[in-house]
């Protein structure tokens, strides 16, 4: 049976003259889970929050909404709120109450449930989401991972019959936006849930997608079952999808698309010859001045707290990219603080090229020798327009592309787009030494491409990085050493290619594809040169 | 029976309420004297070793009410002794020994409410009031401390930027003056997502239901009555004049009376009962567990 019909659907920005949805017009069979594709600006947003009659943007809307049978239109208030469920990306600011039990009780507080009812309801969701021991706890002590399972779960209480998810788990961890992944999957599976998905990472949900949609400047232009919609897709559509998919596309192959590491894994083992099982890769060699020395370096917040930093004691050398992994809470983001003079260490020692932190006095620090890009952004943007941003940083080129976006307010842009405009800015300060904090945090697929490809120019230029982050496949991609945070120290660095070929946790999925068939493939590049030069194995 | 703590929020604060409100518009000296001790006895019972800050600071109010009476009110006929060829008499220090245990009484009700009422007790309350304004105290008690900590954050990240210095003090205030404004531009944008959000699901649809974690039970229910009952009968007993004083020129109590007698007895078991009930609840608990 239909369950949402989507007529000839077109919405209009006021001031725009493009359409951002442009007669769109598709069906959802109950129990579908649906994954929503296309680049940044292609009308993903936008097109999911058209369908959800409480959260359409301001402008011109033409079409119909048609949910089981009734026009949203015609919907009392109470039953448009309860039957889509809606869940953005922002995990933070869309809770709206301080306890766990209130934010689970919001929803029919709000359609006027009587307290009986709440009670049972909240007492179900709970459980089923694992919050029963959490009621009473302060929304704020929760972790991210957590804030938008609990978003989640305010809106399952209403007992939806559809859930639309936009970009949910941009703003998580791995683990946290897997977990994720895994509840919307056990929703849909046991509870016959429909859902309709945009996310930038496919790792988690590609394999459980019955079909795909692909927007392109707010037309639809595939809208089909999983595995027909990739034999045909073109670069559009592979460019967003994970290792498994693209390295079988790359490879030219026929037929079911893997789209998980173990059917990739039997793929690439049982197809292709291994004589050749490594690819020469220039070695990494690294200048012998330092950049960056810290020595038992320890920090807390509090005086009797628990130290977050112990007896860290870490080198990065000049003109090198490194990069620090590490599980949430294990200090990545205070180390930074702590390297960026952001907070004083208790004890131990920190040289920034050989001269002591404390020695640069009066902000030198920041004129042209460290420069920090936080992992929220939104903390560097003051002005009305992306111009007045960096002109007050005395930028009058605008760079990365961002000059067709001058006149527009920073909070408009894309993820990917205020990421390029903070990187500009901290940039402007011309530092020698660059960090930068969950760097890729909420951008879509093409976005870190450009930003991958800016941070090799930088380097290339003698710029020291230094990348914070849970993004493995972005690290192996282009840091030169890699170090795992664990208990406040950082474990002995090592090339990032051996380290995540060592790792079971914090690796990439090409290297746990190729594992023991090929060495040191940790990029999907990798693996399919590797195929390539090794060629098929005979039947 | 339950301690103050497990009670109902609604019959905590009508306590509290007529506990506090009874020696404020009743200053006879034994009403205040009841109501100093009664709440005294009940903070050290209940806060224990942590009660002896509350009592420095109490005590110190205390002395500065009751001399800084007798210092500013020359009324009264009794002359005590002279400071500056202005009289010190003894009406207007008892006067501001009255009013010092009345005032100081309130505190300490206060400081043991405080310590009853966490934020779910309050939301409680504010939900009898409206659905709405309950909620938004919860949505105050969620964003205050979100855009205290987006504070910290705006700082760090635009002093890195070098912006922002600590040099002088003008370059300080402009660099909080930065923070500042971004920080009010982001509680602006982030606040349509929160609206997106509450819109989502069905707020501002129909009239609210005010759902709370509290349960009122006929123990509440029965407490709050005596409550109710008890501070009748001193509004009667004031009414009447039984329980008049005047301190000038010279001090005059009202004789005593059978229904002046029965007030001070009420507020006496006012005043008493939340120790009592805590000690009750004590005694109860220890006995169960010898049994069990």
């Amino acid at each position: 049976m239909a369950i949402l019909t989507v007529e000839s659907l077109s919405f209009k920005y006021p001031l725009c003259e493009r359409a951002a949805i442009n007669n769109v017009s598709f069906t959802l069979e109950e129990g579908e889970f649906v994954i929503l594709c296309g680049e940044g600006g292609s009308g993903k947003s936008t097109l999911l929050r058209c369908l959800k009659r409480e959260v359409i943007p301001n402008g011109d809307l033409a079409g119909k909404i048609i949910v089981q049978g009734e026009d949203t239109d015609n919907m009392s208030t109470a039953a448009s709120a309860a039957v889509i469920g809606f869940v953005s990306q922002e995990c933070e600011q869309q809770i709206v109450t301080d306890k766990v039990w209130h934010e689970l009780a919001f929803g029919l507080e709000s359609i006027g449930a009587d307290k009986e009812e709440i009670s049972l309801r909240v007492a179900e969701t709970a459980a089923y989401f694992g919050f029963s021991d959490k009621l009473h706890m302060d929304t704020a002590d929760l972790s991210g991972g957590e804030k938008q399972l609990l978003a989640l779960a305010a809106v399952m209480v209403m007992r939806p019959k559809i859930l639309v998810l936009d970009e949910p788990a941009s703003q998580l961890d791995p683990i946290a936006a897997r977990s994720l992944a895994e509840t919307v999957r056990r929703l849909n599976r046991d509870r016959g849930i429909t859902v309709i998905i945009a996310e930038h990472r496919l790792d988690n949900i590609l394999p459980f997608a019955d079909r795909l949609m692909l927007l392109k400047d707010g037309e639809l232009v595939i809208c089909d079952e999983r595995d027909k919609a990739l034999a045909y897709a073109e670069d559009d559509l592979l460019s967003e999808m994970p290792a498994p998919v693209r390295i079988f596309h790359e490879l030219g192959c026929e037929g079911k698309y893997p789209c998980d590491v173990n059917s990739a894994r039997r793929f690439v083992v049982g197809r292709y010859k291994n004589d050749i099982r490594m690819l020469e890769t220039v070695k990494g060699s690294h200048s012998e001045s330092k950049a960056l020395e810290a020595k038992n370096v320890t920090y807390r917040y509090e005086r009797d707290a628990k130290d977050i930093i112990d007896g860290l004691t870490l080198t990065v050398y000049e003109g090198e990219i490194f990069a620090l992994l590490g599980a949430n809470g294990s200090g990545k983001t205070t180390a930074l603080s702590l390297i960026s003079g952001g907070c004083r260490a208790v004890s131990g020692s920190i040289k920034i090229f050989g001269k002591k932190l404390k020695e640069y006095k009066n902000n030198s620090l920041y004129k042209g020798n460290v420069s920090l890009l936080p992992q929220d952004v939104t903390t560097l943007f003051l002005h009305n327009t992306v111009r007045e941003e960096l002109s007050e940083m005395n930028i009058s080129q605008i760079p990365f592309g961002l000059d067709k976006y001058s006149d527009k307010h920073p909070y408009d842009l894309s993820g990917g787009e205020r990421q390029l405009l903070a990187l500009a800015k901290v940039l402007a300060v011309k530092p020698k030494l660059l960090l930068l904090d969950e760097p890729t945090k909420s951008l879509d697929a093409l976005a870190r491409e450009k930003l991958l490809n800016i941070l090799k120019e930088l380097k290339a230029s003698g710029m020291t990085i230094v990348i914070v982050s849970h993004d493995t496949e972005f690290c192996a991609e282009c840091a030169d050493r890699c170090s795992v945070l664990f208990m406040g120290r950082a474990l002995p660095p090592m090339p990032t290619a051996q380290l995540l070929d060592n790792n079971d946790f914090f690796t990439t999925p090409s290297s746990l594809i190729s594992r023991g068939h090929y060495d040191l493939a940790v990029t999907p590049q990798d693996v399919i040169s590797l195929c390539r030069k090794n060629g098929r194995a005979e039947r | 029976m339950k301690k103050l703590d497990d009670m109902h929020p609604l019959s905590v604060t009508l306590f509290f309420l007529c506990v506090t409100l009874i020696p404020m518009f009743i200053p006879y000296p034994v009403i205040t004297a009841v109501s100093f001790i009664g709440a005294a006895v009940y903070v050290t019972a209940q806060e224990g070793r942590a009660s002896v800050k509350t009592h420095l600071w109490v005590g110190l109010l205390f002395l500065i009410l009751t001399l800084v009476n007798p210092l500013v009110s020359h009324k009264g006929t009794t002359i005590l002794f002279m400071i500056n060829d202005s009289p010190v008499t003894l009406e207007a220090f008892l006067y501001g020994l009255n009013s010092a245990a009345g005032l100081s009484s309130v505190v300490y009700w206060f400081a043991a409410f405080a310590r009853i009422m966490d934020s779910e007790k309050l939301l409680c309350v504010f939900s009898v009031i409206s659905a709405r304004a309950a909620l938004v105290m919860s949505c105050a008690l969620r964003y205050i401390p979100l855009i205290r900590a987006q504070y910290i954050k705006t700082r760090t990240a635009q002093r890195s930027l070098g912006l922002y210095s600590d040099g002088n003090i003008v370059d300080k205030i402009r660099g909080d003056m930065r923070v500042f404004s971004v920080v009010i531009t982001w509680a602006l944008e982030n606040g349509i997502v929160t609206a997106d959000s509450m819109a989502a699901r069905g707020c501002g649809s129909t009239k609210r239901t005010a759902f709370t974690t509290q349960r009122a039970a006929e123990f509440d229910i029965a407490a709050a009555v005596c409550a109710a009952a008890l501070t009748g009968i001193c509004a009667a007993a004031s009414l009447c004049d039984r329980l008049d004083i005047s301190f000038y020129p010279n001090i005059v109590m009202s004789h005593s009376s059978a229904l002046g007698d029965i007030a001070l007895a009420a507020y006496f078991i006012m005043a008493a009962a939340p120790t009592i009930l805590s000690l009750g609840v004590d005694i109860r608990w220890r006995y169960l567990r010898s049994r069990a």
